[in-house]
Protein backbone atom coordinates (compact mmCIF):
# COMPACT_ATOMS: atom_id res chain seq x y z
CA UNK A 1 0.00 0.00 0.00
CA UNK A 2 2.78 2.56 1.03
CA UNK A 3 4.64 2.10 -2.36
CA UNK A 4 2.06 2.27 -4.70
CA UNK A 5 0.46 5.66 -2.62
CA UNK A 6 3.92 7.25 -2.71
CA UNK A 7 4.42 6.44 -6.53
CA UNK A 8 1.62 8.55 -7.44
CA UNK A 9 2.38 11.16 -5.10
CA UNK A 10 5.44 11.41 -7.54
CA UNK A 11 3.72 10.82 -10.67
CA UNK A 12 6.11 8.03 -11.37
CA UNK A 13 4.37 4.78 -12.72
CA UNK A 14 6.55 1.71 -12.66
CA UNK A 15 6.15 -0.47 -15.57
CA UNK A 16 6.25 -3.83 -16.16
CA UNK A 17 6.53 -5.78 -19.93
CA UNK A 18 4.76 -9.18 -20.79
CA UNK A 19 6.12 -11.38 -23.47
CA UNK A 20 3.54 -13.03 -25.27
CA UNK A 21 4.52 -16.83 -26.55
CA UNK A 22 4.12 -15.37 -29.95
CA UNK A 23 6.84 -12.66 -29.22
CA UNK A 24 4.55 -9.39 -28.51
CA UNK A 25 5.33 -7.36 -25.74
CA UNK A 26 2.71 -5.33 -23.65
CA UNK A 27 4.17 -2.74 -21.62
CA UNK A 28 1.34 -2.20 -18.63
CA UNK A 29 1.65 -0.16 -14.92
CA UNK A 30 2.59 -2.49 -12.65
CA UNK A 31 -0.49 -1.70 -10.11
CA UNK A 32 -2.38 -3.89 -12.79
CA UNK A 33 -0.25 -6.40 -13.32
CA UNK A 34 0.22 -7.60 -9.74
CA UNK A 35 -3.67 -8.57 -9.73
CA UNK A 36 -1.84 -11.56 -11.02
CA UNK A 37 -0.17 -13.86 -8.01
CA UNK A 38 2.52 -15.49 -10.61
CA UNK A 39 3.70 -12.36 -12.02
CA UNK A 40 3.43 -10.32 -8.50
CA UNK A 41 6.17 -13.00 -7.38
CA UNK A 42 8.64 -12.32 -10.20
CA UNK A 43 7.98 -8.45 -9.98
CA UNK A 44 8.98 -8.95 -5.91
CA UNK A 45 12.09 -11.35 -7.14
CA UNK A 46 12.83 -7.83 -9.47
CA UNK A 47 11.91 -9.16 -13.04
CA UNK A 48 10.52 -5.94 -15.23
CA UNK A 49 10.19 -7.93 -18.30
CA UNK A 50 8.34 -11.31 -17.77
CA UNK A 51 8.04 -13.72 -20.89
CA UNK A 52 4.94 -16.21 -20.65
CA UNK A 53 5.63 -19.17 -22.70
CA UNK A 54 2.30 -20.57 -21.68
CA UNK A 55 0.51 -17.35 -23.05
CA UNK A 56 -0.06 -16.71 -26.73
CA UNK A 57 -0.78 -13.00 -27.85
CA UNK A 58 -4.36 -13.34 -28.21
CA UNK A 59 -5.37 -14.63 -24.77
CA UNK A 60 -2.88 -12.18 -23.08
CA UNK A 61 -4.73 -9.58 -25.09
CA UNK A 62 -7.96 -10.75 -23.34
CA UNK A 63 -6.59 -10.89 -20.07
CA UNK A 64 -4.80 -7.54 -19.74
CA UNK A 65 -8.75 -6.06 -20.84
CA UNK A 66 -9.79 -7.93 -17.85
CA UNK A 67 -6.87 -6.95 -15.33
CA UNK A 68 -7.71 -3.11 -16.71
CA UNK A 69 -10.81 -3.51 -16.00
CA UNK A 70 -10.82 -4.77 -12.44
CA UNK A 71 -7.88 -2.63 -11.82
CA UNK A 72 -10.55 0.28 -11.62
CA UNK A 73 -12.37 -1.46 -9.53
CA UNK A 74 -14.07 0.64 -6.28
CA UNK A 75 -17.04 0.49 -4.40
CA UNK A 76 -18.99 2.60 -6.56
CA UNK A 77 -18.89 0.67 -9.75
CA UNK A 78 -19.73 -2.69 -8.46
CA UNK A 79 -22.24 -2.96 -11.32
CA UNK A 80 -20.24 -1.92 -14.55
CA UNK A 81 -17.76 -4.61 -13.33
CA UNK A 82 -20.45 -7.19 -13.17
CA UNK A 83 -21.76 -6.00 -16.82
CA UNK A 84 -17.86 -6.16 -17.98
CA UNK A 85 -17.63 -10.18 -16.36
CA UNK A 86 -21.34 -10.99 -18.31
CA UNK A 87 -19.83 -9.55 -21.82
CA UNK A 88 -16.05 -10.92 -20.79
CA UNK A 89 -17.47 -14.38 -21.15
CA UNK A 90 -19.87 -14.01 -24.07
CA UNK A 91 -17.15 -14.29 -26.44
CA UNK A 92 -16.27 -17.39 -28.34
CA UNK A 93 -16.66 -20.41 -25.98
CA UNK A 94 -13.62 -22.45 -27.65
CA UNK A 95 -11.22 -19.36 -26.28
CA UNK A 96 -12.09 -20.14 -22.73
CA UNK A 97 -10.67 -22.88 -22.93
CA UNK A 98 -7.23 -21.04 -23.50
CA UNK A 99 -8.25 -18.26 -21.26
CA UNK A 100 -9.08 -20.79 -18.15
CA UNK A 101 -5.74 -22.33 -18.22
CA UNK A 102 -4.08 -18.83 -18.50
CA UNK A 103 -5.85 -17.96 -15.81
CA UNK A 104 -4.77 -21.21 -14.19
CA UNK A 105 -0.93 -20.58 -14.70
CA UNK A 106 -1.13 -17.11 -13.74
CA UNK A 107 -3.15 -17.36 -10.85
CA UNK A 108 -5.69 -14.71 -11.46
CA UNK A 109 -8.21 -15.57 -8.70
CA UNK A 110 -11.31 -13.37 -10.06
CA UNK A 111 -11.12 -14.28 -13.62
CA UNK A 112 -10.46 -18.11 -12.92
CA UNK A 113 -13.68 -17.78 -11.11
CA UNK A 114 -15.51 -16.05 -13.61
CA UNK A 115 -14.71 -18.83 -16.01
CA UNK A 116 -15.16 -21.63 -14.15
CA UNK A 117 -18.66 -20.98 -13.50
CA UNK A 118 -19.17 -19.85 -17.44
CA UNK A 119 -18.15 -23.32 -18.55
CA UNK A 120 -20.02 -24.88 -15.56
CA UNK A 121 -23.42 -23.00 -17.04
CA UNK A 122 -22.62 -24.87 -20.30
CA UNK A 123 -23.01 -28.18 -18.39
CA UNK A 124 -26.02 -27.22 -16.36
CA UNK A 125 -29.21 -28.80 -17.28
CA UNK A 126 -27.99 -29.87 -20.48
CA UNK A 127 -28.10 -33.30 -21.76
CA UNK A 128 -25.54 -35.62 -21.65
CA UNK A 129 -25.48 -35.53 -26.06
CA UNK A 130 -25.61 -31.54 -25.83
CA UNK A 131 -22.53 -31.72 -23.85
CA UNK A 132 -20.09 -33.94 -25.19
CA UNK A 133 -21.20 -31.62 -28.63
CA UNK A 134 -20.88 -28.38 -26.65
CA UNK A 135 -17.34 -29.73 -25.13
CA UNK A 136 -16.68 -31.82 -28.81
CA UNK A 137 -15.67 -34.73 -26.69
CA UNK A 138 -16.37 -38.37 -27.85
CA UNK A 139 -18.44 -41.18 -26.44
CA UNK A 140 -15.62 -43.68 -25.60
CA UNK A 141 -17.69 -45.90 -23.45
CA UNK A 142 -19.21 -48.94 -25.41
CA UNK A 143 -22.98 -49.09 -24.76
CA UNK A 144 -23.12 -51.71 -22.05
CA UNK A 145 -20.65 -49.72 -19.95
CA UNK A 146 -22.89 -46.66 -20.92
CA UNK A 147 -26.02 -48.22 -19.80
CA UNK A 148 -24.23 -49.28 -16.22
CA UNK A 149 -23.05 -45.70 -15.69
CA UNK A 150 -26.50 -44.49 -16.13
CA UNK A 151 -27.80 -47.07 -14.40
CA UNK A 152 -25.60 -45.86 -11.38
CA UNK A 153 -28.15 -42.65 -11.64
CA UNK A 154 -31.22 -44.07 -12.98
CA UNK A 155 -33.39 -42.11 -10.58
CA UNK A 156 -31.47 -38.63 -11.88
CA UNK A 157 -32.97 -39.78 -15.55
CA UNK A 158 -36.75 -39.72 -14.90
CA UNK A 159 -38.95 -37.37 -14.90
CA UNK A 160 -36.26 -34.88 -15.61
CA UNK A 161 -35.99 -33.05 -18.41
CA UNK A 162 -32.80 -31.13 -20.48
CA UNK A 163 -32.31 -29.13 -22.97
CA UNK A 164 -30.94 -31.20 -25.49
CA UNK A 165 -29.47 -27.64 -27.69
CA UNK A 166 -26.09 -26.06 -28.03
CA UNK A 167 -26.25 -22.88 -26.95
CA UNK B 1 -10.66 -26.47 -32.12
CA UNK B 2 -9.56 -26.93 -28.03
CA UNK B 3 -9.12 -30.57 -26.84
CA UNK B 4 -11.35 -29.99 -23.76
CA UNK B 5 -9.80 -33.42 -22.40
CA UNK B 6 -6.32 -31.92 -22.40
CA UNK B 7 -8.09 -29.53 -19.61
CA UNK B 8 -5.67 -29.82 -16.42
CA UNK B 9 -7.75 -32.33 -13.55
CA UNK B 10 -7.53 -29.51 -11.16
CA UNK B 11 -9.31 -27.26 -13.02
CA UNK B 12 -12.17 -30.12 -14.23
CA UNK B 13 -12.47 -30.15 -10.25
CA UNK B 14 -13.31 -26.41 -10.01
CA UNK B 15 -15.30 -26.61 -12.73
CA UNK B 16 -17.50 -29.44 -11.16
CA UNK B 17 -17.70 -27.80 -7.67
CA UNK B 18 -19.81 -25.55 -9.25
CA UNK B 19 -22.59 -27.97 -10.83
CA UNK B 20 -25.26 -27.54 -7.98
CA UNK B 21 -27.90 -30.15 -9.13
CA UNK B 22 -27.08 -33.70 -8.56
CA UNK B 23 -28.48 -34.62 -11.88
CA UNK B 24 -26.11 -31.89 -13.55
CA UNK B 25 -23.34 -34.03 -12.04
CA UNK B 26 -24.37 -37.36 -13.31
CA UNK B 27 -24.94 -35.90 -16.43
CA UNK B 28 -21.50 -34.84 -16.01
CA UNK B 29 -19.70 -38.12 -15.41
CA UNK B 30 -21.87 -39.78 -17.84
CA UNK B 31 -19.88 -37.80 -21.08
CA UNK B 32 -16.51 -40.12 -20.74
CA UNK B 33 -14.32 -42.52 -18.46
CA UNK B 34 -12.13 -39.77 -17.67
CA UNK B 35 -14.79 -37.09 -16.33
CA UNK B 36 -16.41 -39.85 -14.74
CA UNK B 37 -13.42 -40.21 -12.85
CA UNK B 38 -13.72 -36.57 -11.99
CA UNK B 39 -16.88 -36.75 -10.81
CA UNK B 40 -16.67 -38.42 -7.38
CA UNK B 41 -18.37 -38.43 -4.45
CA UNK B 42 -15.93 -36.26 -2.87
CA UNK B 43 -15.73 -33.75 -5.93
CA UNK B 44 -19.94 -33.09 -5.27
CA UNK B 45 -19.85 -29.37 -3.58
CA UNK B 46 -22.31 -30.09 -0.70
CA UNK B 47 -21.74 -26.22 -0.10
CA UNK B 48 -23.59 -24.61 -2.68
CA UNK B 49 -26.83 -23.22 -1.77
CA UNK B 50 -29.45 -25.24 -2.79
CA UNK B 51 -33.26 -25.73 -2.67
CA UNK B 52 -34.38 -28.44 0.00
CA UNK B 53 -35.98 -31.55 -1.13
CA UNK B 54 -39.45 -32.14 -0.67
CA UNK B 55 -40.07 -35.49 0.94
CA UNK B 56 -43.54 -37.50 1.28
CA UNK B 57 -43.61 -40.20 3.51
CA UNK B 58 -45.92 -43.04 3.73
CA UNK B 59 -45.82 -46.00 5.77
CA UNK B 60 -47.04 -49.28 5.74
CA UNK B 61 -46.42 -51.15 8.77
CA UNK B 62 -42.64 -51.38 9.66
CA UNK B 63 -42.25 -49.53 6.03
CA UNK B 64 -41.70 -46.29 5.36
CA UNK B 65 -41.88 -45.33 2.01
CA UNK B 66 -40.49 -41.68 1.36
CA UNK B 67 -40.79 -39.80 -2.38
CA UNK B 68 -37.04 -37.74 -2.44
CA UNK B 69 -38.20 -34.57 -4.79
CA UNK B 70 -35.53 -32.46 -6.04
CA UNK B 71 -36.15 -29.90 -8.55
CA UNK B 72 -35.47 -31.94 -11.22
CA UNK B 73 -37.02 -35.41 -10.26
CA UNK B 74 -38.15 -37.47 -7.94
CA UNK B 75 -36.78 -40.66 -6.15
CA UNK B 76 -38.41 -43.43 -4.43
CA UNK B 77 -36.82 -44.88 -1.20
CA UNK B 78 -38.05 -47.37 1.31
CA UNK B 79 -36.85 -47.10 5.13
CA UNK B 80 -37.28 -50.70 6.82
CA UNK B 81 -38.23 -49.84 10.05
CA UNK B 82 -38.65 -53.43 12.31
CA UNK B 83 -40.54 -52.99 15.53
CA UNK B 84 -40.75 -49.41 15.66
CA UNK B 85 -44.35 -47.43 15.62
CA UNK B 86 -44.63 -44.15 13.76
CA UNK B 87 -44.70 -42.52 16.79
CA UNK B 88 -40.94 -43.34 18.05
CA UNK B 89 -39.77 -42.56 14.27
CA UNK B 90 -39.30 -39.01 12.91
CA UNK B 91 -37.80 -38.71 9.38
CA UNK B 92 -36.26 -35.43 8.08
CA UNK B 93 -34.79 -34.04 5.42
CA UNK B 94 -31.60 -31.72 5.05
CA UNK B 95 -28.87 -30.61 2.28
CA UNK B 96 -29.88 -33.98 0.53
CA UNK B 97 -29.67 -36.32 3.56
CA UNK B 98 -32.70 -38.23 5.36
CA UNK B 99 -32.05 -38.46 9.04
CA UNK B 100 -34.53 -40.80 10.70
CA UNK B 101 -34.47 -39.79 14.42
CA UNK B 102 -35.38 -42.38 16.98
CA UNK B 103 -35.58 -42.73 20.63
CA UNK B 104 -31.94 -44.22 21.25
CA UNK B 105 -30.59 -42.48 18.13
CA UNK B 106 -30.09 -40.60 14.70
CA UNK B 107 -29.49 -42.45 10.92
CA UNK B 108 -28.65 -40.34 8.29
CA UNK B 109 -29.20 -42.14 5.36
CA UNK B 110 -28.27 -40.43 1.50
CA UNK B 111 -31.02 -40.87 -0.50
CA UNK B 112 -28.86 -40.99 -3.74
CA UNK B 113 -27.37 -44.23 -2.87
CA UNK B 114 -30.40 -45.91 -3.81
CA UNK B 115 -33.73 -45.42 -4.19
CA UNK B 116 -35.78 -48.52 -4.34
CA UNK B 117 -33.78 -50.91 -2.35
CA UNK B 118 -31.90 -50.39 1.31
CA UNK B 119 -29.84 -48.09 1.08
CA UNK B 120 -25.95 -48.85 0.69
CA UNK B 121 -24.47 -46.91 3.40
CA UNK B 122 -26.34 -45.09 6.17
CA UNK B 123 -24.34 -44.67 8.92
CA UNK B 124 -25.20 -44.50 12.07
CA UNK B 125 -24.68 -42.32 15.15
CA UNK B 126 -26.08 -42.96 18.44
CA UNK B 127 -27.29 -40.07 20.74
CA UNK B 128 -24.58 -39.92 24.42
CA UNK B 129 -26.85 -39.52 27.56
CA UNK B 130 -30.63 -39.64 27.25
Amino acid sequence: MASSSSSSKTGLKKMLTLKSSDGDEFELEESIVIQCQTIKHMVEDGFSLIPLQNVDTKTLTKIIEYMKKHAEKTESNKEEIKNFNKEFVKGSFDDQFELVSAANYLHINGLMDLLCQSIADRINNKSVRAVREIFNISNDYTPDEEEKVRDEHKWAHEGGEFDESLD
Amino acid sequence: MPDWLELQHDLLVLIVNRLNLIEDYHNFATVCKFWHSVATKDNFNSNLPRVPWLMLVLTWGDVYVCDVTGPKSTSRMVVEMPNRSMDQVYILESLGSLFVVMQDGVEIRDPREDSTDHPKESTETHLSGR
